[in-house]
């Protein structure tokens, strides 16, 4: 075999080369259509940096003040108000705690609603699976900005936009557990005569618990990332320090805020972590004894 | 007598008991704690007027403003710029410290790949709001500081789940280049990236769809985009306007999930 490859010669070559052609080439008008999106794709990217003003020079500058921003911001310095920024990251962790505990709550029934195999009319599943596309296709701090003008700053403005646009995301991730659900058990709680509710909790609910407990696990990491934000609109939390200390350009005291936020979080991510390894353990274990 | 001898049968074993109870204390202490910060700070007064205000502002909301549309297309633009060019920059941005980053193609597993694992996590642990907010402070209000804050929060996510497949892939294929007396780089490029290009896309599409609906809210903080407007009407109170504006961000929010969905779909 080797002595073969070796032993081709460019003639030998080009002979295949002339009965194989497509081996070595894509058809021409394969090749054209490619060449012509990837020249279409470049001119608008051009296109777009042009009309937005993104000139490498505008780059330039702002990387000079990069630089002077960043070589302020250390050392990282307390300034005077630790004990504030403590409270306001405990807030910060209270409120995403609070906000999904009661999203989590809230999002059972409308996920079990969503669920094509629980409720099975087109029209009432076309509008709860709507519903919760509208609570979680509007951002998290948009919710906050309304709820903001609506019960004044604070905290409860924060929960409620935590609350509202998880119970959008808990609700599409139940309803996609519960439709992965087994029939087999749903059928057998059916079968010996148990009325929808009984189904329910009894067929679906035991089968999908870890999965959306790890759901609500996610959520609450998640949470807590973007609950250090809602400040910044003044939905409470460590974001507005955060936010005031970044526009009167206080760099070495952003710094340490964002310090802190970066320890609460892996803090958070690490515990959540611990909790979601026993749980979804704790499922393979049962499901492991059954078999 | 012969009760002591009748096995007790139970869901749980005592400890087992035990220790679910124990879960049980902690969540509801930990929830009344958190109830307690919660409630320190709120002002009764505006959480009993809530529903009366609520209903006042649902009131005033409708019907939309639906001819304010034309002067909303514009910034619908320059979001879905800023969501599609910083997406394109943080792939670009995120591929070599992926590289970097996973075990199998890292230089140096002592000295790179921490340094690259730590640039995947601050910019996953810091949200596309404070990007922008500290890059609005750098580089003055606009879409160009819009743009680089959803690229730096795109490195670590893509760059995560990049070097993770990165990690997956088949290492015969990788040997088998390396077999034929290719390059480095060669080997990178016929048997690595084959392996990775499909996730790579897959990715790329998902964190589209979420810089979509992140890039809505940039604005808020002066980083172009619709949250611009979005700030303008909340703060005059022009509700109908803002519930204008709230269409056309879910509106635009539904069709990038949809594409989304379409070109997953096409990937697998």
């Amino acid at each position: 075999m080797r002595e073969n490859i070796a032993n081709f010669d460019a003639a030998s070559i080009a002979a295949i080369r002339a009965r194989h052609p497509l081996a070595f080439q894509a058809p021409l008008s394969v090749r054209l259509r490619n060449q012509a999106a990837w020249f279409a794709f470049f001119v608008l990217t051009a296109y777009c940096f042009w009309t937005f003003d993104l000139s490498p020079a505008r780059l330039w500058a702002g990387s000079g003040t990069l630089l002077d921003v960043a070589s302020r911001m250390f050392p990282p310095t307390v300034g005077d108000a630790f004990n504030d920024y403590l409270w306001a990251l405990f807030q910060t962790i209270a409120m995403a705690f609070l906000g999904t505990v009661i999203a989590a709550v809230l999002a059972v029934p409308l996920g079990l609603l969503c669920a094509r195999n629980v409720l099975p009319v087109r029209i009432a599943q076309f509008f709860f699976r709507r519903t919760s596309d509208t609570l979680r296709g509007i951002d998290q701090v948009i919710w906050a900005l309304i709820f903001v003008r609506a019960v004044g700053l604070g905290p409860l403005a924060g929960i409620l936009a935590i609350i509202i646009s998880d119970t959008g995301t808990l609700a599409k991730l139940y309803s996609e557990a519960i439709e992965n659900a087994e029939k087999k058990q749903v059928d057998g709680i059916r079968g010996c005569g148990g009325n929808p509710l009984q189904t329910i909790r009894f067929g679906i609910i035991p089968q999908v618990l870890p999965v959306m407990l790890s759901n609500v696990l996610y959520i609450f990491e998640s949470n807590t990332r973007s609950a250090t934000i809602l400040g910044i609109v003044g939905a409470g939390g460590i974001g507005f320090y955060l936010a005031d200390r970044i526009r009167t350009m206080l760099w070495e005291e952003a710094s340490f805020i964002m310090i802190m936020i970066l320890i609460a979080v892996y803090v958070i991510d690490w515990i959540s972590k611990l909790i979601r390894r026993r749980l979804i353990g704790g499922a393979a274990e049962t499901s492991g004894g059954l078999h | 007598m012969s009760n002591e001898t009748v096995a007790v049968w139970r869901k749980r074993a005592p400890r087992a008991e035990l220790a679910v109870f124990a879960a049980w204390v902690l969540a509801l202490a930990f929830t009344s704690w958190a109830f307690q910060v919660m409630t320190q700070d709120t002002i009764w007064a505006f959480v009993t007027d809530a529903p009366k205000q609520a209903a006042d502002i649902g009131g005033r909301m409708l019907p939309p403003a639906w001819s304010y549309i034309h002067e909303l297309w514009w910034p619908l633009w320059e979001t879905l710029n800023i969501a599609t060019l910083g997406t394109l920059l943080g792939i670009v941005l995120a591929t070599p410290v992926a590289f970097l980053a996973a075990r199998n193609t890292t230089p140096s597993r002592i000295f790179v790949r921490p340094i690259a694992l730590f640039v995947i996590a601050a910019s996953r642990s810091i949200n596309s709001l404070i990007w922008a907010l500290l890059l609005v402070a750098i580089l003055g209000p606009g879409v160009l500081a819009g743009i680089i804050a959803i690229a730096l929060r795109s490195i670590g996510f893509i760059g995560k789940l990049l070097y993770e497949s990165i990690e997956e892939i088949d290492a015969t294929q990788v040997e088998a280049i390396a077999a034929t007396g290719a390059s480095r780089a060669q080997v990178m490029a016929w048997g690595v990236a084959p392996q990775v290009m499909p996730t790579l896309a897959g990715i790329s599409v998902f964190r589209w769809d979420i810089n979509i609906r992140e890039s809505t809210v940039l604005g808020l903080v002066g980083a172009g985009g619709i949250g611009l407007k979005l700030e303008a009407a909340l703060g005059v109170l022009a509700w109908p306007k803002v519930t204008m504006l709230l269409i056309a961000i879910l509106a635009t929010v539904v069709v990038s999930e949809w594409i989304t969905a379409a070109v997953r779909k096409r990937l697998i």
